[in-house]
């Protein structure tokens, strides 16, 4: 039990350490419920989601998410790994995984919208729905890490 | 005593009397950092200007070329290439590339944000060429698409152009 309550200690001092802003946990922890929605709804998609007259595309679609995916689970691993013991890049790091995320969306808009076709199922709209929070969320994360100064990074 | 009659009376004790060299040296210091700042460009390596004048050319001409191509100007032997989807991709892509390359100089040339720039363009385009790579694999041709080929293949050496600018750029 002390040994529980010493790491609960030892976490809560590594947080405070970083000098980040409430709404920049608040941001992460959105960025990850999120993210992990995102893999949920890849991982249990039924197959009659697609539009199969259109096989072309969905494989396009799928070939693109799966690609995505992978990327997406290495980040979630390897995000709080280089937050608290490599505190020195995780500015650069948080920047470029913004700037992969703004990437992506302005590519599946603006770019990749003939060729992709995503399903109309219901988890899948929602995410699509709530994709751009997840910018201003990861926006907000590279700005307070770029802006703001502290001790520890 | 208000602090607008001490400026005042700063400012006449300057006018009636010349700068010696130390007040001179202090103006001068003042300044220095807008000097330095639209010096960005002037302070770098040898190798840095010649990679930004090549990164520039690059862009250019591939997206010289592809609007040759676009409007049939120059011969393509893959009919796939013609489609309008394609061109929808291109289309974007030269017009986000054309974007970041202004926003690069500008960063270069006014010494501002140029390092997160070039993150954020070198990981656009591996992003780009992973998208191209996965949906138009089968279109990969030197003898067919020598010009669409030699564009994804070069692409990783934009990418790695950049980061090293990113890296070797001095503030």
């Amino acid at each position: 039990m002390w040994t529980g309550t010493w790491l609960i200690g030892c976490k809560y001092t590594m947080i405070r350490n970083l000098g980040l802003s409430k709404i920049f946990w608040v941001a992460m922890a959105f960025t990850y419920f999120f993210l992990l929605l995102a893999m949920y709804a890849i991982l249990t998609h039924p197959k009659n989601t697609f539009d199969m007259d259109n096989a072309a595309h969905v494989m396009t679609a799928v070939k693109l998410t799966y690609v995505r995916l992978s990327i997406v689970a290495i980040s979630l691993v390897f995000y709080p790994i280089i937050l608290f013991n490599y505190k020195k890049y995780i500015k650069y790091v948080t920047i470029a995984l913004t700037a992969w995320a703004i990437a992506i969306y302005i590519d599946d808009h603006l770019v990749l919208y003939r060729i992709i076709e995503y399903p109309d199922r219901g988890i899948v709209v929602f995410i699509q729905s709530i994709r751009p929070m997840l910018l201003v969320c990861l926006l907000w994360m590279s700005f307070e890490l770029t802006f703001t100064k502290s001790e520890a990074r | 005593m208000s602090s607008r009659l001490l400026s005042r009376k700063l400012v006449s004790s300057m006018v009636d009397r010349k700068l010696n060299d130390t007040e001179i040296g202090a103006i001068l210091e003042a300044f220095s950092e807008s000097r330095e700042a639209k010096a960005g460009l002037t302070n770098q390596s040898t190798t840095f200007k010649l990679t930004i004048t090549v990164l520039n050319f690059y862009a250019l001409v591939f997206i010289l070329l592809y609007f040759l191509l676009k409007y049939n100007l120059l011969e393509t032997f893959d009919i796939r290439l013609k489609s309008e989807h394609v061109y929808t991709i291109f289309d974007g892509r030269a017009e986000i590339m054309f974007w970041l390359l202004i926003c690069i100089n500008i960063g270069a040339y006014y010494n501002f944000g140029f390092k997160v720039l070039c993150l954020i363009s070198s990981i656009y385009v591996l992003n780009s060429v992973a998208d191209i790579l996965i949906i138009f694999f089968d279109f990969m041709s030197l003898f067919n698409s020598p010009y669409f080929t030699m564009w994804v293949v070069t692409q990783p050496l934009l990418s790695s152009a950049l980061v090293w600018m990113g890296l070797s750029y001095k503030n």
